[in-house]
């Protein structure tokens, strides 16, 4: 009797319209699987590769994050296509434009040309999501490669990047956008924290960490906590990268050995989500295991060991 | 309800449609349940369910 009134009601309710919350995960089903990643489609173009079940098992049909940048053409085009197609799905995008990009590791340089340049980019950024459900990860490593800049170029990028958090805030209402913390080993939990507030976390979801890097979960988490204890007044919700962190962190950064993949993206699990935001098998730059792969280009092998934790 | 009538019985037989489930939890007031089922279903997973002490309340 009890089943069978269950199981009526459930036809009902199926069949009805979803409501619809405020939180993009309230409005999908899933996190968004990327058809034509860099794994995915690698693994359709070699189909006879002994790789090939291996990567797709454990990579390609795993949801993975999109990085726009100035390689994408057209940004509000590129966005609006990508998170377009997702359907009932959510899509995780990483905004990866700023200026002086990657000022200390080098190898991922470039950027928007100037700060206005970079103002209608991310603002077009943000018109391209509209309404549509997303996750965005804000400028990987922006906030913690300080060191290598000056103090004014450090005023002008905290500038840019709260502008960031503020044209997501008005333009992209149901994308929960992240503000990137860098690592757990990076910068002091209590400066990082300035940082974010400076550059606007206020306005956004919260911030990420781990982007591209090697930490586990467990590091991530306690440092996302002390870089929460560290603000005045209010805390903020994490996302950690745990495209790698299987076997930890090394020491090394740049395509080190002996990594494995993490647990694939999900809500909960320590932070409010787990991301793979770095894709895996795309290179950290000419180094490490890789040195003849630009940063960014998929390289099978890297993958495979990831898979493997070799 | 009778509290020897286990719910997740026949959610466990209709893990397939999760989504659907946490509708019907939601509708009858078992937030809990439903919360849980609203996560399993995002992220693509059943774990193990347990009998929710909320659910013998109704």
């Amino acid at each position: 009797m009890m089943r069978a009134l269950a199981l009526a009601l459930l036809a009902v309710v199926a069949t009805a319209p979803a409501a619809h919350a405020a939180s993009p995960v309230s409005l999908t089903d899933g996190f968004y699987v990327d058809p034509d990643s860099n794994p995915a489609v690698w693994v359709r173009n070699n189909a006879s590769d002994g790789r090939n079940a291996a990567i797709k098992n454990n990579i390609s049909t795993k949801p993975i994050a999109r990085w726009f940048g100035n390689w994408s053409g057209d940004i509000k085009t590129a966005v609006s296509g990508y998170v377009n197609k997702t359907g009932t799905k959510l899509p995780v995008l990483v905004a990866y434009n700023i200026p002086g990009r990657d000022a200390c590791g080098g190898h991922s340089g470039g950027g928007a040309g100037t700060p206005e340049a970079y103002r209608t980019w991310i603002s077009k950024f943000a018109e391209g999501i509209g309404s549509r459900p997303a996750v965005v990860v804000i400028e990987p490593d922006s906030l913690a490669d300080f060191n290598c800049m000056t103090d004014a170029k450090i005023a002008e990028r905290t500038a840019m990047i709260k502008y960031a958090t503020e044209q997501f805030k008005a333009k992209a209402p149901n994308t929960w956008a992240y503000l990137d913390a860098g690592n757990a080993q990076w910068v002091p939990a209590n400066t990082m924290a300035t940082r974010l507030n400076n550059a606007g976390v206020r306005n956004v979801r919260g911030f990420s960490l781990n982007v591209s890097n090697y930490h586990t979960t467990a590091a991530s988490t306690t440092y996302g906590n002390s870089v929460n204890a560290s603000f005045s007044g209010f805390t903020k919700p994490y996302v950690i990268d745990t495209s790698r962190n299987g076997n930890g962190h090394n020491g090394e950064w740049c395509n080190p050995g002996g990594r494995k993949l993490g647990t694939p993206a999900r809500t909960g699990g320590g932070a409010e989500m787990l991301l793979w935001v770095k894709v895996p098998g795309d290179s950290d730059g000419r180094c490490g295991k890789a040195p003849t792969v630009d940063a960014g280009k998929f390289d099978p092998q890297l993958a495979y060991d990831l898979v493997f934790g070799h | 309800m009778s509290s020897a009538e286990d719910p997740t019985t026949w959610l466990r037989a209709e893990h397939a449609n999760l989504a659907a489930a946490h509708d019907v939890a939601s509708t009858w007031g078992w937030n809990d349940l439903a919360s849980s089922l609203r996560t399993w279903a995002f992220n693509g997973d059943l774990p193990s369910l347990k009998r929710p002490a909320r659910v013998c309340e109704s």
